[in-house]
């Protein structure tokens, strides 16, 4: 697969990334200095701790917040100097699943109307268009378009996620940039909400940047992670390699953290006996 | 198995002290406190004037009428600093000079600074007298309105259910009591004067502080540490009073610094009305006296009166904006970052 | 096989009005002995926070009451104790330690002051001072003596998890209910808080009841695990058995939901379906619409708790098919 993404040119390129945060003279180095390469197609999964500077990477990148060193290239273009139409145009094409759909869906719309508006704004057809269009995107993402007038409170967390896929596919973007998406869910929702993002991803030829703090879900869904810790990346390799031959200290302290279910159980039989 | 302590900022400062020092560096919240300051050193000046003109049992100097010195400007446009001035015992006409003449300048400022009023009575001295009313007023009607607040809040925050309905009742009922009929009921049952304004006002005042503190009350009875507090078997009163009202409380003192103001203003317009201060110069009393007298030119009293109600209306205000910011909890530094 | 400590029988906790409540709790049962670890296992809304609540009649009423079963701790009658009497025990006997730890320290006092207050609770008279700073240093807080002057949000989330623990075993309880005490944490503190939790219940005997979503977790310490769906345990058992042999579709699909660090490129074959709502259970099997065994008899009929083994139980009609 990697073989593949040589041959063609990067998506989205992220070269020696710096954010800082509060006083010159002593600023938090959220991210201190990191590169992501990710290929049209690829899902990419950038893991660590609350604090790591993984979600100010994805702000960074959304360009939702300013970047003080560094270059961000998307589709070979750098998007640091990019305004007003061209800036709307970038967010077209990137696009961001939330950790709380409720908290980023309006209360007081419709969630149909939701879906309409992201088309609106940025002028895609006609109002029976967007209309049709939204059901269509109902439906893909296994919902029911005859609930498209109901409002947010009416829908459970899975749905509300399945939502705000729904709203982020609306532009038929080129990467999605999807931060801790299923952390808030159910277990059983969970595996829900993964494979819808597998299929997606497929269907539309989607990029994936999934930042999230547990390595085995990132693992089900990612060709590729990167390890984050305090705004570095100190180990990048496909889930496999990453999870039998950890190279870094941090991978292995994350890895022997995961509460997983086999491995623990592996344990207690061989305790056992 | 033991963690490192990286994250641990404390530097043994407590809350209290915290919100001190976010005051602190607000400029405005700081001069109004000044401001404040100063009225109460004013006041406490007055009380002792007062205390010891009762103590000698005379009549106070800013009460007694001296119909000679009737609507004496305020020292700065009587010329304090003339060449020539009239004996009083002589009548000539004595001519000044050098020292004397600075002299005799400064101590012309001194007296009667804010000139008089028509009996002739020291305005300053009756404005000092006016402060101690009004700190009095505020605090006495806050010293009423406060537990009365504070409790039925919290109790009906607490236990919601009929003890909320019944005080939820209760200040519906003093709250649809037009304010001025009932202190003039008040009034009525226990005469005019303090006693009347003090009850008046201050039965009055608990409403708006017992909505809030119950709001927050109910807002604070459903999280986690108090839910940790009953598991640890802590009982009702000691989770209201020991661990509720403490993160509560940061509104009895923002309600308590823009009550005061209130509780002031409410004084001088009953006062001005003739049912408050009786025989007793109170801003009000001071106002509704100026009043005839404006028509005259006599601008003094009212204008001294009208700033001194006008400054401490709005540094107490001003204060006590700032100190809602400086209390409020989600502004606590330290609180997660991502 | 010791004696129960904390024995509950068909508890029922209700909510809102006694015509048409809402059944949270809807007649669990299971039992505790001393020293050993139960995990109360379920999805969000299937009522193990408000089990564990019920355990020292803390569920506020109203809105809740308590529509039957009983709590038997050491032979007492938990439900039917009065306030004072549950205040006893609460705390001194049965304690508590919750999900999220910065909002249940009282954010306006100092540690310190805190922990002292869980110990006079229950001891007034003792010389508490000394024993904070044993009690922080028994949960691995490494500088007692600063960390005791810190205010709650001074510290990171896994020492205010350690205070919490640190309070919740002030007076050496003999059971601790630890309510997902480890979701509101990074991935590596949560190891290490689990792994004192382990180690603090061996050493001081205690039974704990671990309530957890995170199949993980129930693999890697509890003994007895219960699983719980739509206000009922499903699923009940030595854990080892449960986890590799599940005799409930349920159990069986969460453990297949899970995904695995050795999962490879797999694909997981989640539930159907959402969690359902309290307000409404299904009829007949409360399982059965999400179900991928489902007969018409599963809608019909609400199935008993089949007992399997000593200790082992399935409230599905068709457990024998299932790892037979």
């Amino acid at each position: 697969m990697s073989e593949a993404s040589t041959q063609r040119s990067p998506l989205l390129e992220v070269n020696d990334l710096h954010v800082q945060f509060g006083p010159r003279r002593k600023p938090v180095r959220a991210v201190d200095g990191i590169d992501i390469v990710i290929y049209p197609g690829e899902s990419v999964g950038l893991v660590g701790e609350s604090g790591c500077g993984k979600t100010t990477t994805g702000r960074a990148i959304m360009r939702l917040l300013d970047v003080n060193a560094g270059r961000i290239q998307f589709q070979g273009k750098d998007i640091a100097p990019i305004t007003g139409s061209a800036l709307k145009d970038y967010r077209k094409q990137v696009q961001m699943v939330f950790q709380d759909p409720y908290g980023s869906l309006n209360a007081r719309m419709p969630v149909g109307r939701a879906l309409e508006e992201v088309m609106q704004v940025h002028r895609m057809g006609t109002r029976t268009e967007r209309r049709q269009r939204a059901a269509q995107l109902f439906e893909s993402v296994g919902l029911d378009p005859a609930y498209m007038d109901r409002y947010p409170h009416e829908f459970s967390g899975g749905q509300r996620q399945r939502i705000g896929i729904a709203r982020a596919l609306a532009l038929q973007p080129q990467l999605i940039i999807a931060d801790e998406p299923v952390s808030a869910l159910d277990v059983s929702v969970q595996v829900q909400i993964l494979n819808l993002l597998k299929e997606v991803q497929q269907q539309e030829q989607l990029a994936y940047l999934f930042i999230a703090h547990d390595l085995a879900v990132v693992g089900y869904i990612c060709e590729r992670i990167l390890v984050m810790y305090q705004g570095k990346i100190v180990e990048a390799g496909q889930p496999s390699d990453l999870f039998s031959n950890p190279q870094h200290p941090y991978t292995q302290k994350l890895l022997d953290a995961v509460p997983d279910v086999d491995q623990a159980l592996l344990r207690r039989s061989g305790a056992s006996e | 198995m033991s963690a490192s302590m990286d994250n641990l900022s404390s530097d043994g400062r407590t809350l209290w002290g915290e919100a001190w020092r976010r005051l602190r560096r607000n400029r405005l919240a700081m001069i109004c406190l000044w401001i404040v300051g100063f009225y109460t050193v004013l006041a406490l000046y007055g009380e002792g004037v007062y205390r010891w003109h009762q103590w000698r049992d005379i009549t106070p100097s800013y009460q007694r009428a001296n119909l000679d010195k009737q609507y004496l400007e305020p020292s700065p446009l009587r010329q304090p600093f003339a060449a020539e001035r009239v004996d009083s015992q002589t009548g000539e006409t004595v001519v000044l000079s050098g020292w004397s003449r600075l002299r005799s300048g400064m101590s012309n400022l001194l007296t009667h600074p804010m000139g008089t009023d028509g009996l002739g009575r020291d305005v300053f001295q009756r404005l000092v007298q006016g402060t101690r009313i009004a700190y009095q007023v505020g605090i006495i009607t806050s010293l009423i309105a406060i537990p009365i607040g504070v409790l039925l809040g919290c109790l009906a925050g607490y236990f919601g259910g009929r003890t909320d309905d019944f005080i939820v009742w209760l200040y519906s009922t003093f709250a649809a009591i037009p304010g001025l009929l009932f202190i003039l009921a008040i009034a009525m049952v226990v005469g005019q004067g303090l006693l009347g304004v003090y009850l008046g006002i201050g039965l009055t005042m608990w409403v708006g502080l017992c909505r809030l503190i119950r709001g927050e009350v109910i807002k604070h009875k459903d999280r986690p540490y108090v839910t940790a507090a009953h598991a640890l078997g802590v009982g009702h009163t000691r989770i209201i009073f020991r661990h509720i009202l403490p993160n509560v409380f940061h509104v009895v003192i923002v309600t308590f610094t823009l009550r005061f103001p209130a509780a002031i203003g409410t004084e001088v317009f009953l006062s001005f009305l003739g049912i408050g201060v009786q025989g007793e110069p109170s801003w009000g009393i001071m106002i509704s006296n100026a009043r005839l007298r404006l028509w005259h030119g006599v601008w003094w009293e009212m204008a001294f009166v009208t700033a001194a109600i006008f400054f401490i209306v709005l540094a107490f205000n001003l204060l006590g904006d700032a100190l809602r910011d400086a209390l409020d909890p989600r502004l606590r530094e330290g609180g997660e970052s991502s | 096989m010791s004696e129960s400590l904390l024995e509950v029988r068909d508890l029922r906790v209700y909510f809102g009005s006694r015509e048409r409540p809402v059944r949270a709790v809807d007649g669990v049962s299971f039992d505790m002995r001393e020293g050993e670890t139960v995990a109360l296992v379920g999805e969000s809304g299937c009522g193990k926070s408000v089990t564990a609540m019920a355990l020292s009649r803390l569920v506020p009423e109203p809105p809740g009451f308590y529509a039957g079963g009983e709590v038997l701790y050491r032979d007492q009658h938990v439900l039917q104790l009065d306030e004072r009497s549950l205040r006893d025990i609460r705390g001194n006997e049965i304690s508590y330690i919750f999900q999220d730890p910065g909002a249940s320290l009282n954010p306006v006092f100092r540690i310190g002051y805190q922990i002292r207050e869980a110990i006079q609770l229950h001891r007034p008279d003792d010389d508490a001072e000394h024993e904070v700073l044993e009690l922080m240093q028994m949960v691995g807080m490494s500088d007692p003596q600063r960390a005791a002057r810190a205010y709650p949000h001074e510290l990171s989330g896994g020492m205010q998890q350690r205070a919490m623990i640190a309070m919740a075993l002030a007076c050496r309880p003999r059971v601790l209910i630890a309510d997902e005490p480890t979701t509101a944490l990074d991935v590596t503190i949560q190891a290490q808080i689990l792994e004192l939790l382990v180690k603090l219940q061996a050493e001081l005997g205690m039974a704990m009841l671990l309530i957890t979503h995170n199949l993980g977790l129930v693999a890697g310490v509890a003994h007895h695990v219960n699983v719980m769906y739509a206000g009922r345990i499903v699923e009940s058992g030595e854990t080892v058995d449960v986890l590799t042999r599940p005799r409930h579709p349920y159990t069986a699909g969460l453990l297949k939901a899970v995904p695995r660090l050795q999962g490879g490129d797999e694909r997981l074959v989640g539930l159907e379906g959402t969690v359902p709502n309290p307000a409404g259970w299904p009829e007949g099997c409360r399982f059965a619409p999400r179900c991928p065994m489902r007969q018409p008899r599963c809608e019909a009929e609400d199935p008993p708790a089949n007992r399997i083994a000593q200790g082992r139980y399935s409230r599905c009609h068709f457990w024998e098919q299932l790892n037979p």
